[in-house]
């Protein structure tokens, strides 16, 4: 005769819930974490309708290029990349930085990396050239033999993430022949 | 007929802790092997590095055997590759491979805004069609750092 089955008790159905609960949350969280990298996010882009372009240019005595640039668009503008293609017309792309020759008694500031801006603030740069706002930038152009295009490139300063950005506004790049 | 007796199994708390144990580790593995299948893609700026790769925004030109990058969009790009192509030719290249100035490209990538020209060495291709391709630089799984190339489609062909 079999012997009869004595103490066997398995562990508790509320035991058991609770371990299956925590391996499905957890294995849910590792999961998560995982296919959240693949989940595509807003991306850092200027609005469209951010717009300059140049108004006028003038070769001025001391080898100085003045440029008055306007915002013609409907957002402000926090400085923008200048370059000048000085190698071939047919070069395509400006190379030349000439941000490093800003004039800034005249206005506007030379930071690093190729970068001018409209007005240096403490505490933090904005953009301060507005919607239908007309300013002229002097740029100290000796060394450079010629000139054929200059390409302007805006940026603007935004919150992404809780953290100010600048933003390359590529959209609203533009180029401008030289004579 | 023989008895059975002290014929016990283990218990039944042990039973289940191995089986939930077990359960676990099969699906760690078998997340891993997905995960290698999908392919290690590192991460950039908390994304997927092929989703940065949407957002890389390069311009191009050439005149002569001069090529003009520009990054144009807010990514930084590390490095670049060439996809040089021409009748019955093909070759993807490096950059700096390819070079003959000192000019370089920069040590730590072209950032937003910047423009990098330089000169090719092209012997050997008659007038190739030359399509730019970016390499991101990303965070592998492993938490080192690792350059991505992004695919041919984020490039920008010259034409």
């Amino acid at each position: 005769m079999i012997k009869k089955i004595k103490n066997k008790k398995a562990i508790s159905p509320m035991i058991g819930y609770i371990l299956l609960i925590s391996i499905v949350v957890v294995l849910s969280l590792i999961v998560y974490t995982w296919l959240k990298t693949y989940v595509p996010q807003d991306s850092l882009e200027c609005p469209d309708s951010t717009s300059m372009f140049i108004r006028s240019y003038e070769y001025a005595p001391n080898n100085q290029l003045n440029i008055t640039i306007k915002n013609n668009g409907n957002f402000n503008i926090g400085g923008y990349f200048i370059r000048a293609a000085t190698q071939s017309p047919d070069q395509g792309l400006a190379a030349t930085d000439l941000s490093a020759g800003l004039v800034d008694s005249f206005g506007g500031t030379n930071l690093r990396g190729g970068l001018v801006i409209f007005e240096l603030q403490e505490g933090g740069n904005t953009n301060s050239f507005s919607p239908n706002q007309e300013v002229t930038h002097v740029f100290d152009i000796s060394g450079i033999d010629a000139i054929f295009f200059i390409e302007l490139t805006p940026i603007r300063y935004q919150e992404h993430e809780s953290i100010k950005r600048t933003v390359t506004c590529g959209s609203a790049k533009i180029k401008e022949e030289i004579n | 007929m023989k008895k059975r007796g002290r014929k016990k199994g283990i218990s039944p708390v042990i039973a289940t802790t191995l089986l939930i144990a077990i359960v676990v580790i099969i699906a760690l593995i078998l997340f891993l092997w997905f995960r290698n299948i999908l392919g290690d893609y590192g991460e950039k700026f908390g994304k997927n590095v092929e989703l940065v790769c949407e957002d890389v925004v390069l311009g191009a030109s050439c005149s002569g055997n001069w090529i003009y990058i520009s990054n144009d969009g807010n990514v930084p790009v590390f490095k670049v590759n060439l996809k040089l192509e021409e009748q019955g030719k093909y070759s993807l290249v490096e950059l700096n491979d390819v070079l003959v100035s000192e000019n370089a490209w920069p040590e730590t990538g072209l950032t937003q805004g910047q423009v990098y020209s330089g000169q090719l060495d092209l012997s050997g291709y008659n007038n190739p069609e030359i399509t730019v391709i970016p390499i991101l630089m990303g965070v592998s799984s492993e938490g080192g750092k690792k350059s991505y190339p992004c695919e041919e489609r984020h490039g920008y062909t010259i034409y």
